[in-house]
């Protein structure tokens, strides 16, 4: 498993972009950033942000696949 | 495109805000005022701000941070004594006169909303599991596991195997199952201390904790009165699920910039 930790003003920042970017913010190693018609720009930061569940695909494949792969 | 200004947009409000105390970029924030509605914004450069100058601009984590907190700090000002329609960051207009155009064409909309918002402010709660210690509690605490357990503990290699991956599948439902019912009352009880609540896109697991999965991004809607209920209740899930490898975090107040789809509108068209 990675060993990206963010920190509490990590966490701050990114609860900022979450509601300040127009859209969602994705990222696996790298923030990639859309906004607007902006799409897909990656930044150098090693954390975060989401774009694929909801509530209710919260019990479909992605992650669900996520845990199981880890199951011992 | 040097010299070149744009006109970026922070919010709008149906009363005049006293930008004297506001702290506002170089340039300062000035007022466009059309049909009852007052919209903060400033002139920032095409060399910054323009579509192709805002691409490679993003692509700096510095300036993104440094920009995106000024935005804020800016909305933040203005929303302390006055209701407010917060826009995303980088909403931009070519001229002030566009943009009264948009504030004329949606004026009865941002009347109805600003009705809407007065006395509220958006509360964030995030909701993460720690997998595998969920995973102990659920195992824990499922008759039907620790009956495969016994029956895979005698069993003959071939049954063995079958027995195996039904207990996988039947801990993966299991978690799942817990999953679903910890976000169904997180969602239900915060629902009864909000106006309106907003369930968002979850960040990416180990976003923000290794081993970490956030299950709920959700925004509440929160009456300026009612916080205090509010944050009782968050309170009260946060200690409900302490010992159970979930953890229920709060934020706020924010602009509630989650209740704003008429921003969206407006930036957009």
């Amino acid at each position: 498993m990675d060993s990206v930790t963010a920190t509490e003003k990590d966490v701050t920042l990114l609860e900022l972009l979450d509601r300040v970017l127009d859209k969602g913010v994705v990222v696996a190693g790298d923030l990639v950033i859309s906004v607007a018609d902006v799409d897909l720009i990656y930044v150098g930061l090693r954390v975060l942000l989401s774009s694929v569940q909801t509530m209710e695909r919260l019990r479909g494949s992605p992650l669900v696949d996520a845990w199981s792969e880890s199951t011992p | 495109m040097d010299g070149e200004h744009l006109i970026y947009l922070y919010c709008v409000m149906a009363r005049p805000p006293d930008l004297q105390s506001v702290e506002g970029p170089p340039g300062g924030l000035y007022l466009v005022h059309e049909v009852g509605l007052w919209a903060v914004v400033s002139q920032v450069e095409a060399s910054q701000f323009g579509p192709s100058s805002l691409r490679r601009n993003l692509e700096d984590l510095d300036w993104v941070v440094a920009e995106t907190t000024k935005h804020e700090k800016i909305v933040e000002a203005v929303m302390r004594d006055r209701c407010v329609v917060p826009f995303r960051f980088a909403t931009l207009f070519h001229t002030d006169e566009s943009l009264r155009t948009r504030l004329r064409t949606h004026a009865q909309e941002f009347m109805t909303l600003l009705e809407e918002l007065e006395d509220k402010a958006e509360w964030g709660v995030k909701v993460h599991c720690d997998v595998e210690g969920l995973r102990s509690v659920v195992r824990a605490q499922d008759g039907s596991m620790s009956h495969l357990n016994e029956a895979l503990r005698c069993a003959s290699p071939g049954k063995a195997y079958f027995l195996e991956k039904k207990r996988g599948d039947l801990a993966i439902a299991a978690l799942g199952d817990r999953i679903d019912r910890c976000v169904g009352r997180v969602v239900e009880t915060l629902q009864t201390v909000s106006f309106q609540m907003r369930i968002n896109k979850v960040w990416f697991p180990r976003a923000t904790r290794i081993h970490d999965s956030m299950i709920l991004n959700a925004a509440c809607l929160v009456g300026n009165d009612n916080v205090r209920i509010f944050v009782d209740a968050a309170n009260a899930l946060k200690a409900h699920y302490a010992d159970q490898s979930v953890l229920v975090e709060y934020t706020g107040p924010w602009p509630p910039y989650n209740f704003c789809d008429l921003a969206r509108q407006v930036a957009n068209g």
